[in-house]
């Protein structure tokens, strides 16, 4: 179908065919080039991490720095609080954005136009504003250095894009379905959960990766509000070793490459749904 | 004997009778109550800190005696009365522009080569999902990363030693002259990916129709991007530019991690001022009064740009 129509178009060339490819793939290459080194240095042995010419692969591939890491106690409560955390902002921005989003789109609220324009503005304040308030706000309710502030922080920037972006969703499935489902006995809450929800699966699914990803990156609020590593996200440990007097590249890399490896596989398996995330947030 | 329907009916009007007033009201008002938890938490969350710096930013606080007195717009003369305010204030644009150049540089190219109809499309999706990669780093990932690159004996050293461009190792982080770009190039990597996909599904949207008919018109390459996609694409590249260019404003991590201000105060960002100022130096009435300044900016930026688009007809069609 396209394939005839560009025939008819322009000649079959080799710049038109071949050259596009080629710069892709040398974007590719210098672009991932970073991620590329960081996994290679966290397996490379001590010595050759700064040789000169640079080597890119490894003569020895050593998991040491692996091994050092997860037998360290402290790097993998680092991990676990990301894992703590993050879920735990993504459980509850889905469950109350979506409800929030479900009332947006399915009942008539008085101001309603005015509240999603707040959201929208809410989205365009830079978080340090917050940073302060924050600061004296937790420490005042005694929740300093505890997992909640750490979810409600990260939660006022997720929540207000999930309902966005699920309120966008919900307003293209037709309200047919849980009308029929209500005509057949079902309750406005029944139909929510038995009918809707299938539906509005792949929205949520990318509301939810949006906002794991962005809870899981975070660093300006955990590291405000925490102190050591009892309830810091592994974001914290990363910037550790900048004010680090001794600096183990490897170590670092392996640490890197372990923060990043969740987000790859989410994304691997989500690609689809992690952009329809990233262009649902800009779109008005 | 009542019958089966008929006991049903009893009972059906018997619970009708006694549905607690608060129940009817609820289901009365489901939206509401559909809406609540998320108002709730962003009225506390987000409204009433915002309105608590506010109130910080016109106080003096002490912070001994937790005590919040009225001082009009003290504050706000004393930060612009520090000349590193205003230099913060410089290095934020010249960062957010910088960022904005070299991104929208690179999604633009990028959402283009990744539209060419020539590649198959497994090529075009995986190249797609290998370029967005950059954009799932959190900024102490990409921190430590960058770093490791910029070092002396680092990789892009060899490239600029080798080639000649300079003598001595440079230092990326630490020198007054490369900190900044050095910094904008590590935002830009980890923001094109958000610009390149939205700009690509932009392009994805013109309708083939109008390459048709161009084609039939014997447009040649460059008259079909300037005429034809350009225009189209306009709308999408103005909104997303201005959601970078406040993305990078108010950018905290990375300068947090890398640089700390850069050597002396080349990279000190608004961010990062008020950040400083709030929790080391002058204490927490005057960061919030420089948050509502930086605020108070962005709003105003949003506004002039939101009044461009749909008086001034920046959008699509209104300027031929």
């Amino acid at each position: 179908m396209e394939k005839t129509s560009s025939k008819a178009r322009f000649k079959y060339s080799f710049t038109r065919e071949i050259l596009p490819a080629a710069f892709i793939l040398i974007f590719i290459t210098v672009l991932l080039l970073p991620v590329f080194w960081m996994i290679l240095t966290s397996i490379k042995p001590k010595v050759e991490i700064f040789t000169s010419p640079p080597r890119m692969l490894p003569t020895k591939i050593t998991f040491i720095e692996y091994q050092k890491l997860f037998s360290k106690s402290r790097y993998m409560r680092f991990f676990a609080n990301s894992w703590l955390i993050a879920g735990f902002v993504t459980f509850l921005s889905l469950t109350v954005g979506s409800l929030a989003a479900y009332g947006f789109s399915r009942f008539k609220i008085r101001g309603s136009r005015f509240l999603l324009l707040a959201t929208l503005i809410l989205q365009m304040l830079p978080p340090i504003a917050l940073l302060i308030p924050y600061f004296q706000i937790f420490n005042a309710i005694g929740l300093y250095n505890t997992y909640t502030a750490i979810i409600l922080a990260d939660c006022s920037f997720t929540l207000p894009f999930v309902i966005w972006m699920m309120k966008s969703y919900l307003d293209t499935i037709p309200t047919e379905l849980e009308e029929a489902a209500m005509v057949d006995g079902a309750t406005r809450l029944k139909a929510f959960r038995s009918v809707i929800l299938p539906v509005a699966a792949p929205g949520l699914v990318g509301a939810g990766a949006f906002a794991f990803i962005g809870a899981w990156n975070e660093y300006m609020f955990a590291m405000i509000l925490s102190r050591g590593q009892a309830h810091a996200p592994i974001t914290i440990a990363l910037a550790e070793y900048f004010t680090q007097f001794e600096t183990s590249w490897s170590g670092i890399m392996a640490l890197s490459t372990l923060a990043s490896l969740p987000l790859m596989i989410l994304f691997i398996l989500l690609q689809r749904n992690v952009v329809a995330g990233m262009t649902a947030g800009a779109v008005k | 004997m009542l019958t089966v329907e008929k006991r049903k009916e009893k009972k059906i009007k018997q619970k009708r009778a006694f549905t607690p007033l608060l129940h009817r009201y609820l289901h009365r008002n489901f939206g509401y109550v559909l809406i609540a938890p998320a108002v709730i938490f962003l009225v506390a969350f987000a409204l009433y800190p915002f309105a608590y710096t506010f109130r910080l930013s016109v106080s003096r606080f002490i912070p001994r005696e937790a005590s919040m007195t009225f001082v009009g717009l003290n504050n706000f003369a004393e930060l612009f009365q520090d000349p590193d305010f205003l230099t913060t204030i410089k290095n934020t644009f010249v960062f957010s522009l910088g960022t904005l150049a070299v991104s929208l540089g690179l999604g633009l190219l990028l959402a283009l080569l990744l539209n060419s109809y020539c590649l198959s499309n497994t090529f075009k999706n995986i190249s797609r999902g290998l370029l967005i990669l950059p954009w799932l780093y959190s900024s102490a990932a990409a921190a430590v990363t960058w770093s490791l690159l910029f070092h002396p004996q680092g990789l892009l050293n060899y490239f600029f030693l080798t080639l000649g461009i300079a003598e001595k190792p440079v230092l990326f982080l630490a020198d007054a002259k490369w900190a900044m770009l050095s910094v904008i190039m590590i935002l830009s990597w980890k923001a094109y990916p958000f610009l390149m996909v939205m700009i690509l599904s932009s392009l994805q949207s013109v309708p083939n129709e109008l390459y048709d008919a161009a084609a039939v018109d014997g447009a040649t390459g460059l008259d079909v991007f300037f005429r034809i996609t350009l225009p189209l694409i306009r709308p999408v590249i103005l909104t997303v530019s201005m959601l970078m260019f406040i993305w990078a404003f108010g950018h905290f991590d990375l300068i947090k991690i890398v640089t700390r201000g850069g050597p002396g105060l080349t990279t000190q960002t608004f961010p990062y001022y008020v950040y400083r100022a709030a929790f080391f130096k002058l204490g927490f009435d005057i960061g919030s009064a420089a948050s509502i300044i930086m605020f108070l900016m962005l709003l105003s930026l949003s506004i002039v740009y939101a009044w461009f688009y749909t008086k001034g007809g920046l959008a699509y069609g209104k300027n031929k």
